[in-house]
């Protein structure tokens, strides 16, 4: 187990992971308790602002902490929830795109991402979602995202495929 | 290759090696539940997969750095007892599962993809169970005996796919063969069609010949002397009759061919449109819960009417498209063959540029319908919020959003205009450049036969024929070009109107079913057990007895199978173990129609439809009077507000028609109920969402339904409960507490009691 804490200011953030899977904060609790909770870090924008806002929750929803900003922090208190974001935040990168064929109904995409080959399908009237900043982001049947950061920046033979279903 | 290998790149089942591996390993168990874990702890894609067995918990991780032959796999192997506790987490579209021990410790974790979160979601399921029942010996565990470990990992992954499209195999062909076979029953009227549309064919082909025989027969001879006028004048009038005889006989019989095609067209599309409907309506509510409701009103109402579409012209047309292409090849392979291969040439390359041009139009269509779509949703935005704008004072920020899509609008059609407006004069070009060839080689070749006074070279009308021929070539082939388009749309249309038709009824008589007679309305549920998904049992070994007239009330917290009972009464689902009885027949050997007949229901959402008050609360019930329906309205309470309407009775209500209040729709529906004289009553929730006045009139309304009526009623508020004889409490499926309201809340540590005692503290709290 790592521990990691906040030893200035009067709202020093003990936080800590148990085994490689939870992050448990300390906090005084509605009747005054200190104790240690379970909680999942949640990122307030995940397009725009990924260091800043991350809401502390526990399982049932409730928020524990804001953090105003990922930076401010202590290294090891912010890596292990860096490490804990892109974790929940990961969405694999389209790098290449090999072949959209229209079945019935859906598209079927063969694709390459930073992750790994990959294909999937996507329901012909679900369009891919712009971000801003040229981003492109595609959400198949089973509900997983794809991202393309810089459609422009792909392959021709990517570009041309795309072009359907871009802006 | 499997379809999901195909559509998602992901094994279908466990790899042989590792089955092998885990039989050596755990020699006793079986496979229960397998899914897969598609991501490393690196977010790298991978194949890691956890297998369930009796007693124990497998994750294989393929070796790394195996090259070639048969992947070896490295296990994990955690016993189901050591498991403390299982969890799943979501993130954006990497999930992870958990297991800790009972010192908090972290046992394994693996990281997938939401596409494996069903699959998940089972393992993590099936193992708390398998845990409770290896603890708790004795105590029986929420889980389904008989489990395909593949055909249910299979189902878990495709159960989104299957959502999102009709049918998953679908051959083209095969579909199409299979549209064909519904002209069977006209296939005599199908043959004039055809049959008709050749003779057009062919007589289209005799123009360009007449106009030779009329220049080389005719013209020439006395142009030479060899005829007198007289004579070939004869004969011109013969070949202008002729002329006139084969364009009237062409409109005809196109005449015909679209007269008859269109009716038998209609005919199919009708009787598909039939068959749809009627056979939807045959299919189990499990069918309409997992699609869109859009989605099956398009099946009956816009597939079908494609596909009449596609009888009426497309199938024909496109048939007729190669006959005349053939029948002008031949035609002119018959005047000239070195002439005609000149001409013919260049067909293959129209063909593929009409097909080019096509598609690529439909993928601006698409584009520039996406922006139009971004166009409508400002509008249909900003419209209804006008207040807000004008509030906030946002209207040059709206007016610059509107025009911002407008320009993207007009940018798309520059691009589908530049298309088409490029591709037309290259065509036509690409027309009188095979003009040009005809005229490069053939007029040299009608001047050597004018100099070799007819040795040789080609007659002049040859030619004229020639020239003539060649402009027949050019709509059938834009029609074989477009043909992918029309069969991809045809085959789409039809296989969604497929799939309904090739959906078994979950629900169906048997063969010798019994028509029930009138109820007593004795119910019992014996050892029942229910699952909707073949894995998480949702009753589990229900058993009772409610006797004639007695009203129970359905208590517990949601989730907890009230509905699903009630469910299983009307027998909208077949139970999987146990029986369902009324008046001791099992459900499943009654007619169905006779048993829902007299089995009666109000919803906490009632739905009424378009149609007059008087008609909604005859809906269900057979030869009733005027004086009927007025009685049930009176005994609903609902006699008073529908005489304050204008239309009194006659009052349109449903969709597009009269708005009437929650309450006042739940007392149409429980008139409905009054008049349909059920021997069974099911009230789901009837009376929430509406305020105490108007509860009280419906509560008073309801009354007077039950009394007489074996009852069963679900709520959440237990006030509402307190007419019935004895309540059930049902939790995670299974009847926990049974018996009158006094005698539950003698025991108060019981679930009852407790659900008592929150009420009564909120209804405080609010009264304060």
């Amino acid at each position: 187990m790592t521990d990691a804490q906040d030893q200035d200011g009067p709202d020093r953030l003990e936080l800590r992971e148990s085994g490689d899977t939870r992050l448990l904060l300390r906090h005084i609790d509605e009747q005054g308790v200190a104790q240690e909770t379970p909680v999942q870090a949640v990122c307030c924008f995940p397009w725009s602002l990924r260091r800043t806002y991350i809401s502390l929750r526990d399982d049932k929803g409730h928020e524990l902490r804001l953090i105003p900003d990922l930076d401010e922090l202590p290294s090891r208190v912010r890596d292990l929830i860096d490490r804990h974001l892109t974790r929940r935040l990961f969405i694999p990168k389209i790098t290449h795109v090999a072949s959209i064929t229209e079945q019935t109904e859906l598209f079927l995409w063969n694709v390459t991402t930073d992750a790994g080959p990959r294909s999937f399908l996507t329901a012909s009237n679900e369009s891919p979602r712009s971000l801003g900043h040229g981003r492109v982001l595609i959400k198949d049947v089973g509900n997983d995202l794809y991202l393309i950061e810089k459609p422009e920046a792909l392959d021709e033979k990517s570009r041309r495929l795309l072009w359907i279903y871009l802006d | 290759m499997s379809l999901m290998e195909t559509l998602l790149g992901q094994p279908d089942n466990l790899p042989v090696e590792l089955r092998q591996k885990i039989g050596e390993l755990l020699p006793q168990e079986s496979v229960r539940v397998i899914a897969l874990a598609d991501l490393t702890h690196a977010q790298r894609f991978t194949t890691i997969w956890l297998v369930l067995t009796d007693a124990h918990l497998v994750v294989a991780c393929p070796e790394t750095g195996a090259t070639g032959g048969a992947p070896a796999w490295q296990t994990t192997i955690l016993s189901i007892r050591d498991i403390e506790k299982i969890e799943t987490f979501d993130g954006l579209t990497s999930c992870w599962l958990t297991a800790t021990g009972a010192k908090g410790q972290s046992l394994a974790t693996v990281q997938y993809t939401r596409r494996q979160g069903r699959a998940m979601g089972n393992i993590k399921f099936v193992t708390e169970q398998t845990r409770k029942r290896l603890l708790e010996s004795g105590s029986r565990a929420n889980l389904t005996t008989h489990l395909d470990p593949a055909v249910n990992y299979q189902e878990a992954i495709l159960k989104a796919v299957k959502e999102a499209k009709a049918s998953l195999t679908t051959h083209k062909m095969g579909v199409l063969w299979r549209l064909l076979s519904y002209m069977k029953p006209h296939s005599g009227t199908v043959a004039v069609g055809f049959i008709v549309s050749a003779m057009i064919t062919v007589l289209m082909l005799l123009p360009p010949y007449v106009t030779r025989i009329l220049v080389d027969d005719i013209l020439r001879p006395v142009e030479h002397g060899q005829q007198t006028a007289a004579h070939a004048m004869r004969w011109l009038w013969a070949v202008i009759a002729g002329l006139a005889l084969i364009w009237t006989l062409s409109e005809v019989m196109s005449f015909i061919r679209m007269r008859v095609m269109a009716i038998v067209g209609e005919k199919i599309a009708m009787k598909l449109r039939n068959d749809v409907y009627s056979h939807m309506q045959k299919l189990s509510l499990s069918f309409f819960g997992s699609r869109p409701t859009g989605s099956l009103v398009t099946r009956v109402s816009s597939d079908t009417d494609r596909l009449w579409e596609f009888i009426t012209f497309g199938f024909i047309d496109s048939a007729m498209a190669l006959f005349q292409i053939i029948g002008v090849a031949v035609a002119l392979l018959v005047q000239d063959w070195s002439l005609a291969l000149a001409v013919l040439a260049p067909l293959p390359i129209m063909t593929v540029m009409f097909y080019v041009h096509t598609e690529r139009m439909q993928i601006l269509f698409l584009r520039i319908w996406r922006k139009w779509a971004t166009l409508s949703a400002v509008l249909s935005d900003v419209i209804p919020g006008i207040r807000v704008v004008k509030a906030f004072a946002q209207e040059d920020h709206e007016v610059t959003r509107f025009k911002n899509s407008s320009l993207a609008v007009e940018q798309e059609a520059e691009n589908l205009h530049r298309e088409w407006t490029r591709f037309w004069p290259q065509v036509v070009m690409l027309m009188h450049a095979c003009s040009l060839i005809v005229w490069i080689i053939g007029a040299p070749r009608v001047m050597q036969y004018l100099v070799s006074g007819g040795k040789e070279g080609m007659p002049l009308g040859v030619f004229l024929a020639f020239v003539g021929y060649m402009w027949m070539f050019w709509e059938p082939v834009q029609r074989l070009g477009m043909m992918s388009r029309v069969i991809n749309r045809v085959t789409t249309s039809a296989s969604r109107v497929f799939e309904v038709l090739d959906t078994v009824p979950g629900i169906d008589n048997k063969p010798n079913a019994k028509v029930a007679g009138s109820f007593d309305g004795r119910v019992t549920f014996k050892d029942v057990t229910f699952s909707y998904d073949g894995v998480r049992n949702v009753l589990t070994d229900v058993s009772f007895e409610v006797a004639p007239g007695e009203m129970i009330g359905l208590v517990g917290p949601s989730g907890g199978g009230k509905t699903t009972l009630v469910n299983l009464i009307c027998r909208f689902y077949d139970v999987k173990d146990g029986s369902v009885r009324i008046d001791g027949d099992d459900v499943r050997d009654l007619d169905v129609a006779s048993l829902r007949r007299q089995i009666g229901v109000v919803l906490q959402e009632p739905y009424l439809f378009h149609g007059t008050i008087a008609e909604n609360i005859a809906y269900g019930s057979h030869g009733v009077s005027t004086k009927d329906v007025i009685e049930a309205a009176r005994a609903a309470n609902a006699h008073d507000f529908i005489c304050g309407f204008g239309d009194g009775y006659e009052t349109i209500v449903g969709e597009r028609g009269q708005t009437l209040s929650g309450g006042e729709r739940q007392r149409i529906s429980i008139a409905r109920a009054i008049l349909h004289k059920p021997r069974i009553l099911i009230l789901d929730e009837a009376t929430s969402s509406v305020d105490t006045e108007t509860e009280k009139k419906i509560q008073e309304a309801l009354k007077r339904l039950v009394s007489g009526r074996t009852t069963f009623a679900i709520a959440h508020r237990l006030s509402t409960l307190s007419a019935a004889n004895r309540l059930f409490v049902l939790e995670d499926g299974r009847l926990v507490e049974n018996g009158s309201h006094a005698e539950l809340l003698k025991n108060p540590d019981g679930m009852y009691a407790k659900l008592h005692r929150t009420q009564m503290e909120m209804h405080a709290a609010i009264a304060i």
